[in-house]
């Protein structure tokens, strides 16, 4: 245990820096965004965090009795004794104070930590949803006792059809007394939903997904962001679908810029694709939210008129499953790295992934499993489904929801030090799995494996599974196309599909999203007998 | 159940759709009613057994189904009280709306009187070509005949004005709006569409110029509607859309001569499989009998309004019952909690009822109500009065879902 006596006296390590981000979130001020030199992580501390943190800053050597004087006299803050300590060994946990042993606390140490902390904020929340939502109130009387994140697995799955049918008993009573909002889905899983917000929940876990990337949390701690999504999507969550003025596109105080959008990426026009660039110029973001298959419709555009833009820090692709080829145009235009975050509007941002490939869960925000049909956890190196609890949504609560999404499961180690609980990728939503010739399952990001390891020559590309064994690979041609890469893509997807796979492969102008204005790289087409026995299987546990 | 709802709820399939567990409540009739199995097995039947151009061979297929063409209009002529010449088949009632607008040959300077309740199919048309003036409503929202009158000028080229408002549903009565027209000495025009799957409409009786209806709102299939009109008001407009069935003849210098009405306004291959299932809603709407069909709304109309009475937190743009009105009840959240759209998802989505939320294509009708759009849901004869107390007990979980009632 480490030590916590009244006498011990705490001092912040010299190699920290700091950035105020209290701009960022006037209604939740204060913020100081914390970053480790060292590590490279980087923690978001607010409120009373943050104010403990500062008196440290001021008072240099300090216990906790002067950092509770210092709280007092020059932040007019009262705070209880015992909350500083608490505060302070988490501090200790994190390794942002100096300590006997110079070297950083130990991944293994900084895991239980996490662990310890996710366990406490998931009971306080089942506690919260079993006491005072009706739906699990029905359920049971006594909230279910946790002993660790696994005793989750106890706790009954939630299908988006339970939500949508028992919407009014899955809201907290009152919940109006609070600050909140409505968040409608887009529907691309072909299940759409309406949820409760309270507060600033999306932005939250915005925040702190996006502070476990060093490199997204300093573009994004600069303050000044883009974001290029579907007009669909922009309808429900950020703007409507029209052509705005610029000023009527800023939110955040004049900090976040939404790009005007269309449905049609592939075919944006050129004055509207010189419009992204004089706003781009103008607004000049440090971090750039998108659709991955929207912006590269101006990174090709970009590529083709010769521009650059003022530089941009880090590109976040999220809303849908990003290609790699498009990752590798886009990351190569825009001269910055491209991260893949998985969230969604019903339940906020989750995970975003690290330099070394992997999808890093915010730990405060949401716990997430990976379950196979029968609704065990797989194992490592496994794909399974996605069943997401989040920690902080306490009008709609999602306990063990099933958003449709499959993922790739990996607990090794990241090689970035973070020791937040990962997983390896997405591998696609529910609806646009394939099968193999002999029934088994196929995701999109094993496609795109495949086609993106081909020679240069395709931009947006989608395959449609058309019978059990007849598949079509459609593409739009990029600079570099060579004829013989139709063969080539042939060639290559036969071993994924199995044999007797019928593959046909047609170059064209038209891919059309989905009505939600998102792409699929993969999706089953045509009147034929299709399976979906994972999906059936866990549908019926829950 | 009635017999009548038992006898009629059996001819719509879709009825039995199960949505959350539990039989759809189809409360969209004003942006489109559901089809019986008549009207969809003669859709069907025309592409299965039928199929063939219509006045264009000799050939039995065409033959047979150039007759079939014929009768519907025979029909439609019935159903409305007039000559089957006068019938002109259209997509729907925009596009007959259209066909009057570019053969009035508008210029800029002339204007057309019209109500601020009209759909924007009744707007644009005029606006885009003139100048459109809107009259306004009176308290008990009805539009204001004296306000239409001292808009009409010696520019006014039309009178128009909705039979029935989608929005507030109310029943405009005709006949003055008729007298108007006649003593400024302008043609009359009447939206229908809202109209004529609700009551008997008799074109001679009401003496209009103009009448449109659109098939899809009165049970039949999309794709098909009538422009009616006075003969010689037909025969005035001019004919901008020509093609093959519009001209008697085209001469070697490409000059040309128009057909009779009704077929020099009916340019190109029609939508036939939608006119002969137009025909198979008329037939079946004339079996069921408009008194027994009026009967069964107005009950649900009574059953409606009492719901809406026990209703916090939402403002009704229903006129009163002294009015005539249609079941077509649209609600404003007072407490600004819920957008429509909301609103409508959550009761598709959890109480399997399907209503619309928006502006309902009358922008300018919910800005003169100072609402921003509204929920609207619009009943038919095949719905129930428990259905009505179903949408009741959801609107009021939707009230409690803004805390006041939990």
């Amino acid at each position: 245990m480490a030590d916590s006596s009244p006498d011990r006296t705490w001092i912040l390590r010299t190699d920290l820096a700091f950035v105020e981000v209290s701009g960022l979130n006037p209604a939740k001020e204060p913020h100081v965004l914390v970053r480790d030199l060292r590590t490279f992580q980087q923690f978001l501390l607010e409120d009373e965090e943050a104010l403990i943190l500062r008196s440290l800053q001021l008072g240099g050597q300090c216990t906790a009795d002067t950092v509770r004087t210092l709280c007092a006299r020059t932040f007019d803050r009262q705070i209880d004794l015992d909350e500083i300590r608490v505060v302070l060994l988490r501090f200790d946990a994190f390794g942002l104070l100096q300590r006997e042993d110079p070297v950083a606390m130990q991944w293994t140490e900084r895991r239980r930590i996490l662990a310890a902390q996710q366990l406490r904020d998931l009971s306080r929340t089942v506690r919260h949803v079993y006491q005072n939502i009706p739906f699990y109130r029905m359920r049971s009387q006594e909230p279910p006792s946790l002993e660790s994140v696994e005793d989750l697995a106890s706790l009954p799955l939630l299908r988006k059809a339970d939500v949508r049918r028992h919407l009014p008993d899955l809201l907290l009573p009152e919940a109006d007394a609070y600050r909140s909002s409505w968040m409608s889905t887009s529907g691309t899983s072909g299940e759409r939903l309406q949820v409760h917000h309270l507060g600033q929940y999306l932005r939250d876990c915005v925040e702190k997904t996006l502070l476990l990337n060093p490199t997204v949390a300093r573009a994004f701690a600069s303050g000044s962001q883009a974001v290029l999504t579907t007009p669909v999507c922009s309808g429900t969550e950020c703007h409507r679908d029209m052509q705005l003025s610029y000023d009527d596109r800023l939110r955040w105080g004049g900090q976040l810029l939404i790009l005007n959008s269309s449905m049609d990426p592939i075919h944006f026009r050129a004055e509207q694709l010189e419009e992204h660039v004089a706003d781009l110029r103008r607004h000049q973001p440090r971090l750039l939210t998108c659709n991955l298959s929207y912006l590269l419709g101006l990174a090709l555009h970009l590529r083709k008129t010769k521009q650059r833009l003022p530089r941009i820090e880090a590109i976040t692709a999220t809303y849908e499953l990003p290609s790699k080829i498009q990752k590798r145009i886009v990351s190569e235009v825009f001269e910055c790295p491209v991260y893949e975050t998985y969230g969604g509007t019903e339940f906020g941002y989750v995970a975003i992934e690290c330099d070394h490939g992997r999808m890093h869960v915010s730990p405060r925000t949401h716990v997430l499993e990976l379950l196979d049909a029968s609704g065990a956890p797989v194992g490592s190196g496994e794909v399974g489904q996605v069943a997401l609890t989040a920690l902080s949504m306490l009008s709609t609560p999602l306990l063990r929801y099933l958003p449709g999404d499959f993922a790739l499961a990996d607990s090794r180690r990241c090689e970035c030090g973070s020791a937040e609980h990962t997983f390896g990728r997405i591998e696609g939503k529910t609806t646009d799995l394939i099968q193999r010739t002999d029934g088994s399952m196929v995701t999109p990001r094993q496609v795109d494996d495949v086609v993106s390891a081909l020679p240069p020559g395709i931009t947006w590309y989608a395959l449609h599974q058309q019978g059990e064994q007849q598949y079509r690979l459609r593409f739009v041609r990029d600079e570099g196309f060579r004829e013989a890469l139709a063969d080539d893509a042939r060639d290559a997807l036969l071993p994924l599909l199995g044999p007797g796979a019928q593959v046909t492969v047609q170059e064209t102008e038209a891919i059309r999203p989905g009505s939600s204005g998102k792409f699929s790289l993969c999706s089953q087409v045509g009147n034929w007998p299709k399976q979906s026995a994972f999906q059936s299987q866990l549908s019926e546990r829950s | 159940m009635t017999d009548f709802l038992a006898h009629v709820r059996e001819h719509f399939p879709v009825l039995a759709r199960q949505v959350v567990g539990r039989s759809i409540v189809y409360f969209d009739n004003a942006a489109t009613t559901l089809k019986p199995d008549r009207v969809m097995d003669t859709v069907v039947r025309y592409y299965r057994d039928n199929t063939a151009n219509i006045h264009r061979g000799k050939h039995l297929l065409s033959e047979e189904v150039s007759e079939e063409f014929e009768n519907v209009r025979t029909k439609l002529a019935e159903f409305l009280n007039c000559a089957p010449a006068e019938v002109i088949f259209v997509s729907g009632a925009t596009h007959g709306i259209h066909l009057v607008a570019n053969g009035l040959s508008l210029t800029p300077g002339d204007n057309v009187v019209g109500t601020v309740l009209e759909h924007h199919s009744n707007i644009l048309p005029w606006a885009a070509r003139g100048e459109f003036r809107a009259a306004q409503l009176t308290e008990a929202g009805l539009p204001d005949i004296e306000d239409a009158a001292r808009r009409i000028d010696e520019r006014t080229r039309l009178l128009t004005v909705t039979a029935c408002s989608n929005v507030t549903g109310i029943h405009v009565p005709l006949e003055p709006w008729v007298r108007l027209a006649r003593a400024h000495d302008i043609p009359i025009l009447v939206d229908a569409a809202q109209a004529v799957g609700h009551r008997r409409t008799d074109v001679r009786a009401l003496d209009c110029d103009f009448l449109v209806l659109s098939s899809h709102k009165m049970c039949g299939p999309t794709g098909a509607g009538v422009l009616y009109g006075k003969r010689e008001r037909l025969e005035a407009l001019s004919v901008d859309l020509l093609g093959g069935g519009t001209v008697s003849v085209v001469e070697s210098d490409f000059t040309y001569k128009l057909r009779e009405l009704p077929w020099r306004l009916e340019a190109g291959t029609p939508d036939i499989a939608a006119v002969l299932g137009m025909g198979a809603a008329v037939d079946y709407l004339d079996e069921l009998g408009f008194e027994a069909i009026g009967s069964q709304l107005a009950k649900l109309r009574r059953a409606m309004l009492r719901e809406l009475d026990a209703l916090d937190g939402f403002r009704s743009l229903h006129p009163s019952t002294e009015l005539e009105a249609a079941c077509i009840f649209s609600l404003v959240d007072t407490t600004g909690t819920f957008a429509p759209d909301f609103v409508s998802r959550f009761l598709s989505d959890t109480y399997g009822i399907m209503t619309r939320g928006g502006h309902h294509c009358a922008h300018p009708l919910h800005q003169y109500l100072d609402a921003n759009g509204s929920l609207r849901s619009s009943l038919y004869f095949y719905n129930t009065e428990e259905e009505v107390g179903h949408l009741g007990r959801a609107l009021r979980a939707v009230s409690s879902m803004r805390g006041s009632g939990r």
